[in-house]
């Protein structure tokens, strides 16, 4: 099966500056209309982590991207394009850097302890028909210590981590071949095979975590993820739960 | 005066809540966005008409199928 469209970064705007690409392409009748379609901004000044948490901007020295697709997939499926766009940067990583990535449910990318990529999609109706924008923030060049002090900790840089500069250019042409290549397996129908590859790359297995209930955080275990990538957690009291949306904490 | 059921295609977090009982609506405007899996869906008014209720709350936890709102057009 192909996507029938035309391929990821076809079109490519690149902009100083944007408040948001994923907004900006939210609010583009036109932009959403583009599928394949990728926005990047030097510097975003009001980027938004999940649930609006805000992104820190290192101006010049992340990729930071959107890009629009137009998934002809059952609703229920459409969210697992948010593991599969962290498989996709964890697997550009591996092959481009050698580095050894691992994935945060659902779609966090660190290294070792501290997190290099973070990842929000949303999807809006047009015509008729779900468009969706996946924002891609990656820590490219710089160190830890260029982010604000709380941040430090749990931040780190491609550059930091390999020893070397990175060369953006190249590793963004390859972040979309390689978004590209996920997005085409997931619609050929290889969606089990995507999520044991983004299993193995979360080793998270038995990984003792909190999670958030409407009660407050509790703690439990991952157990794996479901057909439609919901997280299994094994709960303090043995039973296990299913979740699927709310920021997790590892505690180990 | 008809009543629609607006229900929930996915199983998430009610995130955000964009109208209250009495507003008028269009057709295929924003009601409610769900998160699910670090991805923001929006739930949209399948016709024009008054929101009569709002059957959830922000950060609730939803089902697949779950009654979400009702809407008098």
């Amino acid at each position: 099966m192909t996507t029938g469209a035309r391929p990821i970064g076809h079109q490519i705007i690149r902009l100083p500056e944007a408040v948001s690409t994923n907004t900006l392409v939210l609010e583009s009748p036109e932009y959403l209309e583009n599928h394949g379609l990728v926005v990047i901004a030097e510097h975003q000044t009001g980027g938004r982590g999940r649930v609006g948490r805000d992104w820190a901007s290192l101006p010049g020295r992340q990729l930071q991207f959107s890009l629009v697709l137009h998934p002809p997939l059952p609703r229920e499926q459409t969210p697992l394009l948010s593991l599969v766009a962290g498989l996709a940067v964890g697997n550009c990583l591996t092959r481009e850097l050698a580095l050894r990535p691992l994935l945060k449910w659902p779609n966090d990318v660190f290294l070792g302890a501290r997190k290099v990529c973070g990842i929000l999609l949303e999807m809006k109706m047009q015509g008729g028909a779900p468009r969706v924008v996946v924002g891609i923030g990656l820590n490219c060049n710089g160190a830890p210590e260029d982010f604000p002090p709380d941040l430090q900790e749990s931040l780190t840089t491609l550059a930091h981590e390999t020893g070397r500069a990175v060369n953006m250019q190249a590793l963004f042409a390859a972040l979309l071949a390689g978004q590209q290549e996920a997005y085409d397996r997931l619609l050929a129908g290889q969606q089990t095979a995507l999520l044991e590859e983004w299993s193995a790359m979360a080793a998270l297995e038995g990984r003792a975590l909190i999670y958030p209930t409407p009660e407050g955080p509790r703690p439990g275990k991952a157990l794996g993820i479901t057909e439609e990538g919901h997280l299994l957690i094994e709960t303090a009291a043995g039973a296990t739960h299913v979740h699927h949306s709310g920021e997790l904490e590892w505690t180990e | 005066m008809a009543s629609i059921d607006v229900k929930s295609e996915i199983t998430g977090t009610i995130w955000k809540i964009e109208v209250k009982a009495g507003d008028k609506v269009a057709e295929e405007d924003v009601l409610i966005i769900i998160e699910s899996m670090k991805m923001e869906i929006p739930v949209l008014a399948p016709e024009a008409g008054t929101v009569a209720e709002i059957l959830v709350k922000e950060e609730e936890p939803i089902k697949e199928g779950q009654l979400l709102a009702r809407l008098h057009t």
